[in-house]
């Protein structure tokens, strides 16, 4: 019996420290990444958020460039991948067929499976040329009013990586959406219609008492969109510049991290700089997941 | 309004409603049909038993790259899996309430930290001390991204098993640590198993945090301290490359990346929808 004691000791004991260690994981995230940053922190200071200017060579870092690269091309996908997102959840909880929607449900979320290197490629090859030939000439020409179409046509550039990052937040918006929407009782929608409403209102209705989740699925795209990396690297153009143009090539805090860090270590600075922006980067997504999980308590891991 | 208006808006939303998921299948069947089409050319008996060669050798193919892919998840599973197990028996059978709610809003955080950031941080934890890019680094910043996906998946599949269970043993005079382990952990099995291959298929596809870690290299694996290639590694590295074999041939990696993340996700579903009757 002693030894079976003993046993449960180790076990309970054990299996704390495992979990002590996964969350420690995350603490020493912040210390390490925080110390690496350190050096740029005393070299650039406060000024390093607002300097739009990114030059390692004449150890120049601005961090602005890419936090407006991040900002601009998460947030046109999300304009993009709002709507859209609704659609696909009210068409699938409401509108279709439960047969149908059994079937297309499961499909939608496959897309959310799908590697961001194989978007990357897809936006590289396929939709870059379709954005060069087709869209960009059409916007340029209708709404070339707007800066924001105005410039060098290429494909490349924050539009592309704005529709691969809208394409691959779709499914995640929309099916933690239609989640919501299913939530409400279907009671709010009869008594709408009861009261003389259309279809369309008693929707409407449903979709106002789902508000909460809806909007924690759409703060969960954005997590999602900040931090993805190998998607817009391939397709950004990696230019440290700020312009109004999406046309125009620029870059993320995570694109500009995958693609100079592994040059950068000659460069103790640089490297630094560049942990730096990793430390951004980590505090963006944490104060936005910390949202999300306010919002919804749900796990967010896994959609 | 007028009713006509009224109805008027409800043909054009909800028309709007269909349009957008004919948009959605739309955009998801272009990305699979062009990823099929361009990949499907470069596969052969070599793409998958040669290696890397000169870019304008024809006999060549990423052999190197599945074996590096393999071997980084593995080990990284190997890693994260007992931990994860563990602290998930932690936190369902012997953490109070209140901790475990916690310590859940903890990986939850965890789990959606962009993975560039743990390639950083697996960076100056891992290859500075050891001065070099190596697989180990690799495998072990996938282990940190598998840990809280794995570990809550265990503590889903772990909660599932009724406490009468819980009592039974106890009340055969099992300590608690042979309950958990060989009582509520068998029964869990397949929710665990469930866990571990979403996780497996999540670091599969993932090339960021290997960037800067594993980093790529043009021969098959040779050693833990040395660097090693990846699928992903492989297909961002010829994206990049000037020459059209090296871009047929990332298009039919890429292809063989998205049949196994999808054919992972689907048996999961499969299996799932089948047990849960």
């Amino acid at each position: 019996m002693a030894k079976g004691d003993l046993m449960e000791k180790l076990f309970k004991y054990v299996s704390s420290v495992s979990a002590w260690t996964i969350i420690s994981v995350f603490t020493v995230f912040f210390i390490t990444i925080f110390y690496g940053s350190l050096d740029s922190i005393f070299y650039s200071g406060i000024k390093f958020i607002f300097i739009s200017i990114w030059d390692p060579v004449k150890k120049i870092f601005g961090a602005l460039p890419f936090i407006y690269g991040t900002l601009l091309t998460s947030l046109v996908a999300l304009i993009l991948a709002i709507p859209i997102s609704l659609g696909v959840a009210i068409a699938s909880s409401e509108l279709l067929p439960s047969n149908l929607s059994k079937v297309l449900d499961p499909v939608i979320e496959l897309m959310a499976a799908i590697p961001s290197i194989v978007y990357g490629m897809w936006a590289l090859f396929v939709l870059g040329p379709v954005l060069r030939v087709y869209v960009e000439p059409f916007l340029n020409e209708y709404l070339g009013f707007l800066p924001l179409f105005q410039g060098t046509i290429s494909g490349y550039g924050y539009l592309n990586a704005s529709i691969i990052l809208f394409i691959m937040i779709l499914p995640i918006i929309s099916s933690l959406s239609r989640e919501a929407i299913r939530a409400v009782p279907n009671e709010i929608k009869e008594m709408t219609l009861a009261l003389g409403g259309t279809e369309w209102e008693a929707i409407r209705m449903k979709i106002s008492v789902a508000k909460r989740g809806i909007i924690g699925a759409i703060t969960l795209g954005f997590s999602r969109a900040v931090g993805e990396t190998m998607a817009v690297l391939l397709v950004i153009g990696n230019k440290p510049v700020i312009s109004a143009s999406l046309f125009s090539s620029g870059a993320t805090i995570a694109s500009i991290l995958a693609n100079e860090y592994p040059e950068a270590i000659a460069d103790p600075l640089h490297t630094s700089a560049l942990n730096e922006l990793a430390l951004i980067l980590f505090l963006i997504s944490l104060v936005i997941n910390i949202i999300f999980i306010k919002l919804v308590r749900r796990r967010v891991g896994v959609i | 309004m007028g009713i006509r208006t009224r109805l008027m808006k409800q043909r054009v939303m909800i028309s709007l409603s269909y349009l957008s998921i004919l948009l959605t299948l739309g955009i998801l069947g272009a990305v699979i049909f062009f990823t099929f089409l361009n990949g499907i050319k470069s596969w052969n008996l070599a793409f998958f038993t040669e290696a890397q060669k000169f870019p304008l050798n024809p006999r060549q193919g990423i052999s190197h790259a599945i074996q590096g892919s393999l071997i980084l998840s593995l080990t990284a599973s190997a890693i994260a899996a007992p931990i994860s197990i563990l602290a998930a028996i932690y936190l369902t059978e012997y953490a109070d309430e209140r901790l475990r709610e916690s310590f859940d809003s903890i990986l939850d955080v965890m789990a959606s930290t962009p993975s560039i950031v743990v390639g950083v941080v697996s960076y100056i934890l891992i290859v500075l001390p050891l001065q070099g890019f190596s697989a180990l680094s690799g495998a072990v910043a996938l282990a940190i991204m598998m840990m809280p996906i794995m570990t809550r998946a265990c503590e889903d599949a772990l909660m599932s098993i009724e406490r009468r269970y819980r009592e039974a043993g106890l009340a055969l005079g099992l300590h608690k640590w042979r309950v958990s382990l060989s009582i509520i952990l068998r029964m869990a099995k397949g929710g665990v198993l469930t866990g571990f291959a979403l996780a497996f298929g999540r670091v599969f596809g993932e090339t960021a945090p290997l960037l800067m870690t594993a980093l790529g290299s043009r021969t098959f694996f040779s050693g833990f301290f040395e660097p090693v290639s990846s699928i992903t590694l492989l297909i961002y590295e010829y994206s990049k490359s000037p020459f059209e074999i090296w871009i047929d041939i990332a298009w039919g990696a890429s292809l063989l990346l998205m049949l196994l993340t999808l054919g992972i996700n689907v048996s999961i579903r499969l299996w799932m929808g089948k047990k849960g009757g």
